[in-house]
């Protein structure tokens, strides 16, 4: 259940579009361009997201938080660029895609020796690689449950789909990254 | 322990749930004895992580855009869209009507147009009586008169002949 303070506090807050951006931006950023793999591609969504918030704000009724609203906007944008430009959108997503390399750079470099760092980073790039290897509908249910730490019911509210078709996205998804990092096949 | 394919680790499911939600009592049991699945999942564990921490860095450090800028950018291009329709429809109309109209042949009010649009300049007027010269010179009949084989004066032609010269003149 939302009170009406929490629904006031996110009503004002979508009011400020600097601050929605300076919150909410990488959030939705990241969970964009890892769902269609593209950086350029995934700025262009990122943007109409907030511009469709910031116009839509009136429609917010505060039964979930703003990051899963924003989430849920992204989403279907993404939905739409897949299904409107379907052979283009994977065309030019493989041909722009984040490069793992510069991505890797961004590891924050907590581990002591330099024999750790690389296996750190290793084990990252194998992630990356198994997530980008991942279906759509995998990716996007893995993603929002361990980027943006939603549960089932959220994740089928976000992607309008069943509770049982993501626990079962989820588990095949689960279930490659494992046997990636290695783990009993 | 149970498992699904006779191995002694935890099956896909049990990694999924201890992953998604929690162990279940069997698979903690299970977890309390095997190091090996325990590792395994904290290795997923960290190596998920890992990947959300690396991503959230990476993401903040792109640039924002600029939302005002965009939005004013947006809302402008939505404004020009009825105008670049306008320009292009004007465009259009004044390449195909010469084309409709040529493909038609000219009316008679193109002709009048053309008439009514006449160029008095020095040039023109010179340019004008240098075509009537040879139109005329064309129209003066080389043969022999009929009116002179006969004897006759042909009255009707020196008249016209002297009209025209006086009018070259």
């Amino acid at each position: 259940m939302i009170h009406l303070g929490t629904q006031v506090t996110a009503i004002s807050e979508l009011d400020d579009i600097d601050s929605l951006v300076a919150v909410y931006w990488a959030r939705v950023l990241r969970f964009v361009t890892f769902s269609v793999g593209d950086p350029d591609l995934a700025q262009t969504i990122t943007q109409d997201c907030f511009l469709k918030a910031y116009n839509g704000r009136a429609s917010f009724r505060g039964e979930c938080t703003v990051n899963t609203w924003l989430i849920g906007i992204a989403n279907h944008l993404i939905c739409d660029h897949v299904r409107l430009k379907k052979f283009q959108f994977w065309r030019k997503a493989r041909a722009s895609a984040l490069d793992v390399t510069e991505f890797a750079s961004f590891l924050p470099s907590n581990e002591s020796s330099p024999e750790s760092k690389i296996l750190a980073r290793e084990r990252m790039e194998q992630v990356k690689a198994a997530v980008d290897a991942l279906s759509v509908n995998q990716r996007r249910v893995f993603l929002l449950k361990f980027f943006e730490e939603m549960n089932v019911e959220e994740i089928a509210e976000v992607t309008d789909m069943p509770v049982n078709t993501v626990k079962t996205h989820l588990h095949r998804g689960i279930k490659t990254i494992r046997a990636t990092l290695g783990g009993t096949k | 322990m149970s498992t699904t394919s006779g191995s002694a680790h935890l099956t896909d499911e049990q990694f999924a749930e201890c992953v998604t939600v929690a162990p279940s009592a069997e698979s903690q049991l299970h977890l309390d004895e095997c190091e090996h699945c325990r590792r395994e999942l904290a290795a997923f564990d960290a190596s998920l992580s890992a990947f959300g921490t690396t991503a959230t860095a990476w993401s903040e450090a792109m640039p924002k855009v600029d939302l005002r800028a965009a939005a004013r950018l947006k809302s402008r291009r939505t404004m020009e869209r009825p105008l670049v329709w306008a320009l292009a429809t004007a465009a259009l109309l004044l390449i195909a009507v010469p084309v409709w109209k040529n493909h038609h042949g000219p009316s008679a009010g193109s002709e009048s147009a053309v008439m009514s649009t006449p160029d008095d300049s020095a040039d023109q007027i010179a340019q004008d009586n240098r075509l009537l010269q040879s139109v005329y010179a064309e129209l003066t009949p080389q043969d022999v008169s009929p009116f002179k084989e006969y004897g006759m004066t042909d009255k009707a032609t020196s008249r016209t002949k002297g009209r025209m010269e006086s009018r070259l003149q």
